[in-house]
């Protein structure tokens, strides 16, 4: 009923004209009807004319009540509340624009953010009907992780709920070397399932997707290329499909290219068949993405799918741990979980900032409104209802906010564009592409209508509080206390806001240094690193990898300028990549700790400390004692700060690992980042590794190279690749980086929050400032009169100062104390984020509250010396 | 010889435009015919007044309306009774005869 009205009433906007057009000409066939029946009657035409209207009485007074009751009245109204809106915005240009460019301010930023939220939680993922894409994964306490191949296998063959069931995985020889095009490269792969493309939905743009029979074992070589790599290496060529090209040495038949727009996980450059297997060395962490047959809900599904994995228990008892058990997500949220929490964080303290500008629109307009207390104590006498003065004043609230909302998708725009460049990439799913759609419009909208009731609600609440007599005669009038106290309340909750905004990003601060300060635990300066991929039947056995590292070491290492050359199977903050290893007095239990398969110079070249004992060198060869090096967190875990050395385990389980003695004891090095502790490690001389640990490590991780130089890390690459090419064309090295490079990455994401946050808070600060300035200005002026007198009665220009500035200062405060109040409460949100640091860190809290209050005190002074500057005469006569 | 008119109680012109509706659909002119035949042209009403309160009684819900055909084959806007004023018109019928009921007592009391 009452959006029916609405709906007649948005009707009658639209159609003004016709209301009174609809009304005349009822009007007019009700004349003619009754003249006709009174000439019938025998009365003259003209006669017949002036009964009937006689008849029918006042004619603009019908029209105009019938008018109002369509509706036409509220619209009249409402565009009359618009044209008088304007012009009395257009009357005070500088009030508007500083209003509006606030307000730009505040929604352009809350906008630009909500866009990201958007590209990232509430965008569907790139798949057609995305809503039916499930994550299924093993879940024990409440996380769900990679299910691996053999688990997929039973699930895919018993359950009953999906259109598709698909597995992939970017370890076991996805990637790798291609040769064929343009020129041997490093390629990124992903293994998938046969029905990877019907899950998603997207099949390839040119040729096919996999069949059964090369998913099988022993299925024939083929790939399915990105768009990218084709465009990039084979020049888009469409002959290309059914070609053969060189994939880690082997002959690869191209079957597909995927279609440009097609976007998963990292980007990979091509696909090759999974082969999903029951049995050893395959991807344990293999994930597993469902389509769900239509009607089919997640939570039938994952019903279903655990009672499948309570049979896969039965069957393989020692595959499925205690507790552990199947579990199902929206595949979008795989990708969002993990950032969702950091957006709102995001989005809370943008909506922070757009709050203080409300509350500095909103001063504004209460000292306009002040201004205009005769204009509108005019308009009440002269009969003006409150209702009308208050809808007028909103209504020009929220001209005001849409054109600030209107000014703010500009910038919004340009915000994105620039934290588009700036965000770190990892730190949101790669597919999010950070736009404006219809729901960033939609939120801007809301946005700007909120905030216009918000700063509108405030002048209008004070315009009923108008007292029609004092306002009309004198300017001092009862309603100055009230609207003194709502503007101090303001002030307060601006200082609250932005103290909030301070301490949030204080403490990113200090978690940026803290960072900056910690001891990655190696020299990350002059190291050049690289990366080499050593697949393909050239270097199948230990013995033949070894070869290579040795030859290609020996060459980097003659270069001018190098001082070290080695080799590793992980770069310290970078991913991790851990195994068992197995103590020989207690077979049964074995521990998992990061291992590196190392060349002997490893140390040296990346500077680690070598704490007890030796490093390995070149004489630790397979005809030597099998030897291994650890790190102070192992020595720390598992053998409680005493002596390491000497003590003995092996590495992996059914890789023929000798055991082997700890003969050295190194300085912990940082591994998932610099906030993290540094994991127990164990470094394997490379030399020593079996065939079986040497396959195994490199399903999981590359060869990285590390070669500290005593020039320019970056001049060597040219000269690094020339060498390797010489050793082997078809191992292209890639990834060139400094150690520099990769140190300042891992704390991108820290630097971003804290740049972010931090200009938000420098804009809270700076808004709430003019706030407070604002404020103190309006009220020296209206106290000019009480100033004078104390002058003319012998006052101080000290104690003039001293009057003003406290009553500044007093509403500072109590912002202040509120804002620790509400920090206390909102920071502990944000402990995910820090390092280093607490939550309610005194030290940050108090560094804010002082910085603020400086401010504050500056804000309040200038306006105060003003006061100080008051003539006494001219004071008295001051109207 | 003239009949003598009176003017109309206050609030009743609704419930006389529903009352006239309830024959069935009619132009707003029609409207005032009726009631004007009905009361036996003892009533006095402006028959200007007739159409905002048509447009109240529409704006209620009570009323509907559309563009239609007279009989002399002119544009007139022609109005029903809905489901709603029908339940209505029954209600202010129910309440109209025990107005005049009580108000009848209070008056022939001497």
């Amino acid at each position: 009923m009452w959006l029916k009205g609405l709906y007649r009433r948005v009707g009658a906007l639209l159609r003004s004209e016709s209301i009174h057009e609809e009304i005349d000409e009822e009007v007019r066939f009700h004349l003619d009807m009754r003249a006709e029946e009174n000439v019938r009657a025998g009365m003259t035409p003209a006669q017949a004319r002036r009964e009937a209207e006689r008849r029918f009485g006042n004619r603009t007074r019908i029209r105009e009540q019938g008018y109002d009751v369509r509706g036409g009245r509220w619209l009249e109204a409402f565009w009359r509340d618009c044209r008088y809106g304007a012009r009395s915005l257009r009357k005070s240009p500088g009030f508007t624009l500083v209003a509006v460019l606030t307000l730009a301010l505040g929604t352009g930023a809350t906008t630009a953010i909500f866009s990201v939220m958007n590209a990232v939680m509430f965008r569907p993922l790139p798949y057609p009907e995305a809503e039916r894409l499930v994550y299924v994964g093993q879940q024990y306490r409440g996380g769900l992780a990679g299910s691996g191949e053999p688990k997929f296998l039973f699930w895919r063959e018993q359950s009953r709920s999906f259109e598709a069931l698909a597995c992939y995985s970017g370890f076991g020889g996805a990637g790798g070397n291609l040769a064929g095009g343009a020129e041997a490269e490093q390629v990124r792969g992903v293994r998938v399932s046969e029905d990877f493309f019907r899950a998603l939905g997207v099949y390839p743009a040119l040729g096919r997707a996999f069949t059964r029979e090369e998913d099988a074992p022993g299925g024939a070589r083929v790939a399915i290329l990105s768009d990218g790599l084709w465009r990039r290496s084979f020049g888009g060529d469409e002959g290309l499909i059914g070609k053969t090209v060189t994939l880690n040495g082997a002959p690869t038949t191209v079957v597909g290219v995927m279609p440009p727009q097609f976007n998963f996980s990292s980007g990979p450059d091509l696909f090759v068949p999974m082969r999903a297997r029951q049995g050893a060395n395959v991807d344990p962490n293999a994930e597993v993405i469902g389509r769900l047959k239509p009607g089919v809900s997640l939570e039938q599904a994952e019903a279903e799918l655990k009672g499948i994995a309570e049979r896969y228990r039965a069957a393989f008892p020692r595959h499925m741990a205690e507790g552990e058990t199947v579990g199902v997500k929206p595949y979008q949220d795989f990708f969002t979980e993990g950032v969702a929490k950091y957006l709102w964080i995001v989005l809370g303290a943008v909506i922070f900032l757009l709050l203080i500008a409300c509350a500095n629109v909103a001063n504004l307009q209460l000292a306009r409104a002040a201004a205009r207390r005769r204009e509108i104590a005019m308009r009440m006498a002269l009969g003006a209802a409150g209702g009308r003065i208050v809808r007028q004043l909103l209504t020009e609230g929220l001209m005001l906010a849409l054109a600030g909302g209107a000014a703010g998708l500009f910038l919004a725009a340009w915000i994105i564009q620039l934290l588009t460049a700036l965000i770190p990439s990892g730190l949101l799913p790669r597919f999010a592409r950070v736009g404006m759609d219809w729901r960033v419009l939609a939120f801007t909208l809301a946005a700007a209508v909120v905030t216009g009731l918000l700063f509108g609600t405030a002048p209008a609440w004070q315009a009923l509080k108008v007292d029609v007599n004092a306002s009309l005669k004198e300017n001092t009038g009862k309603g100055a206390s009230a609207r003194g106290r709502l503007r101090g309340a303001l002030v307060v909750a601006e200082v609250a806001l932005s103290l909030v905004l301070l301490v949030g990003a204080g403490l990113l601060v200090r978690t940026f240094t803290n960072l900056l300060g910690v001891t990655p635990g190696f020299d990350p300066r002059n190291v050049l690193t690289f990366q080499v991929d050593l697949n393909g039947e050239r270097y199948d056995t230990a013995a033949e990898a070894a070869a290579f590292y040795r030859d290609a070491l020996e060459r980097i290492g003659r270069l001018p300028g190098v001082e070290a050359a080695a080799i590793t199977n992980k770069l310290p903050l970078d991913w991790q990549f851990n195994m068992p290893v197995v103590f020989p007095d207690n077979p049964e239990q074995a521990q998992t700790v990061q291992v590196r398969l190392a060349s002997p110079d490893y140390f040296r070249a990346m500077r680690i400390d070598l704490r007890r004992g030796r490093a390995f060198d070149g004489a630790d060869d397979r005809a030597a004692p099998p030897v291994v090096v650890v790190n102070e967190a192992f020595a720390r875990r598992f053998y409680e700060g005493k002596d390491a050395l000497a003590r003995q385990f092996s590495v992996g389980r059914g890789v023929d690992d000798p055991v082997r003695q700890v003969i050295g004891v190194v300085g912990d090095v940082k591994q998932q980042g610099l906030d993290r502790p540094a994991p127990p490690m164990v470094f394997v001389p490379v030399q020593q590794a079996s065939d079986k640990l040497l396959t195994t490590v490199r399903t999981f991780t590359s060869t990285h190279f590390v070669v500290r130089t005593t020039v320019e890390p970056t001049s060597l690459a040219p000269a690094v690749k020339q060498q390797l090419a010489a050793l082997d064309a078809a191992l292209p090295p890639s990834r060139f980086s400094t150690m520099e490079e990769i140190a300042a990455r891992s704390i991108a994401s820290q630097r971003f929050n804290m740049w972010l946050l931090g200009s938000f808070a420098a804009l809270g600060l700076l808004l709430a400032a003019v706030g407070i300035y604002g404020v103190m200005s309006y009220t020296v002026a209206q106290r000019t009169r009480e100033i004078g007198i104390r002058m003319a009665l012998g006052a101080q220009a000290g104690t003039v100062l001293k009057l003003v500035t406290r009553q500044g200062m007093t509403l500072t405060f109590m912002g202040i104390a509120i804002g620790v109040a509400a920090s206390l409460a909102l920071t502990r949100l944000m402990e995910g984020l820090l390092y280093g640091v607490a939550a309610t860190d005194p030290a940050t809290f108090a560094a804010n509250a002082l910085l603020l209050t400086a401010v504050s005190l500056a804000a309040c002074y200038l306006p105060a010396r003003r006061a100080t500057r008051v003539n006494p005469l001219i004071a008295l006569r001051y109207d | 010889m003239a009949k003598q008119k009176t003017d109309l109680l206050q609030g009743t012109l609704d419930m006389l435009i529903l009352k006239a509706l309830g024959g069935g659909e009619m132009h707003g002119y029609g409207v005032a015919r009726r009631i004007e035949l009905l009361a036996d042209e003892m009533l006095k009403v402006e028959e200007g007044s007739l159409y905002p309160a048509l447009y109240r009684l529409e704006e209620r819900g009570w009323v509907s309306s559309e563009w239609g055909k007279s009989d002399n084959n002119r544009r007139a806007r022609f109005y029903s009774l809905t489901a709603r004023g029908r339940r209505q018109l029954g209600v202010e019928e129910e309440n109209w005869r025990r107005l005049v009921l009580a108000v009848g007592k209070v008056m022939q009391a001497a």
